[in-house]
């Protein structure tokens, strides 16, 4: 059986408690203070998290909950 | 408790502790204005018995109908905001320095008669909130329907709302209560058998399904008719019991709870963030990606 990468959404937590990122935010200052951290995003790759964002259009987050929906769709392709 | 759902909660935040304390007792189905002071006397008799047992109370919550019960002639001895009954409870939050919550039948409220209201007192003894019940228990219970659910800040943090007794059989009013940006929803009721069951059912999933505490008085005593359970209770967001009173005999029931980690579950909570989330269906989806589906597609609110 395949085994897949699942940690990234643990990395995103890990980079804002280091960012001490707290909503609600822009997308703009969450990247500003964080958009540089490492996302391993699957076991042999890493990009930032400006990169793993950049698909995202809103322009702000009300909370955690709404950047992640935000994130998930906009990387989660049917 | 989990507080962070499936996501941890990052960073520091403050947290205040609320002390509160809730009472049941038998009110007397008042007949005449006597016997509603006979009941403020036992309201003002229990918030001496929590400020001894409980030093440095911060919130004193007493059930629904309190001051009158709930007899064949409640409808005659209603009473005015401004009245003194209602102000023997004012001196008396003032003197203690508590907020404390009531519940009278009240004669009027802008221009609606025959109002089942709670009320907040702070602890200067000003009123600083009102709520007519938006759910009477009809049809037993013709008193006016209640318009609105305010939300008002008390003490430590908090952002209280009041619900009245049938008013937690609706989700609609907890729900209400916590967009409105409630971290703590009183809930003050004369609640009855065989209805027992339900009270914890309803009390527990205000709690979890809307991220909110819970703090409930209910009655004891046995009336014309009906039998009144007591069990009050407080309850943690994820809907766990914290303390729980004895069905049928007068008691206080007493917890620190903690307002601001309901607002930090507000901001924080990814999944399960139920007071965002259920105007946001599907926001995951990449046809929605942050902000979802609406309520519009559910026919049981519309005309």
């Amino acid at each position: 059986m395949q085994k897949f990468y699942l940690a990234a959404g643990h990395n995103v937590i890990r980079a804002f408690s280091k960012a001490n990122i707290s909503f609600p935010i822009t997308k703009k200052e969450l990247l500003d203070r964080a958009g540089k951290a490492a996302i391993q995003v699957d076991f042999d790759k890493s990009i930032t998290l400006a990169d793993y964002c950049k698909d995202i259009k809103l322009d702000k987050f009300a909370n955690k909950s709404q950047f992640f929906n935000a994130l998930i769709g906009s990387t989660f392709k049917l | 408790m989990n507080i962070g759902s499936t996501h941890a909660i990052s960073g520091k935040f403050e947290v205040e502790a609320l002390s509160v304390v809730c009472v049941q007792v038998p009110p007397i189905s008042a007949q005449t204005m006597e016997d509603v002071n006979k009941n403020v006397d036992q309201i003002i008799d229990w918030m001496d018995k929590a400020a001894f047992g409980f030093p440095g109370v911060d919130l004193f919550v007493s059930p629904e109908c309190g001051l009158q019960g709930f007899g064949p002639l409640w409808n005659d001895v209603l009473v005015d905001l401004d009245g003194p009954e209602i102000q023997r409870l004012r001196d008396k939050c003032k003197e203690l320095g508590v907020y404390g919550v009531f519940n009278p039948l009240v004669r009027e409220v802008r221009g609606r008669k025959g109002c089942n209201t709670a009320i907040i007192v702070n602890d200067q003894g000003e009123i600083v909130h009102e709520y007519v019940k938006m759910n009477p228990w009809i049809p037993g219970e013709a008193s006016h329907p209640g318009w609105d659910c305010k939300v008002v800040d008390g003490p430590k943090g908090s952002k209280l709302a009041t619900i009245i007794c049938a008013d937690g059989d609706y989700p609609e009013i907890w729900r209400e209560a916590a967009f409105g940006g409630a971290n703590v929803i009183i809930r003050v009721s004369h609640y009855m058998a065989p209805w027992d069951r339900a009270w914890e059912i309803t009390n527990k999933a205000g709690a979890y399904c809307n991220q909110v505490y819970v703090v409930t008085a209910n009655s004891v005593g046995i009336d014309e008719g009906y039998s009144y359970f007591g069990r009050s209770m407080i309850l943690n967001p994820d809907g766990t019991i914290i303390c729980e009173a004895p069905m049928g005999l007068p008691w206080m029931i007493k917890a620190d709870i903690y307002p601001q980690i309901v607002d930090q579950i507000r901001k924080e909570a990814v999944t399960s963030n139920f007071v965002w989330t259920f105007k946001n269906r599907g926001a995951s989806h990449q046809d929605f990606a942050g902000v979802g589906d609406t309520l519009d597609k559910y026919t049981a609110y519309q005309k």
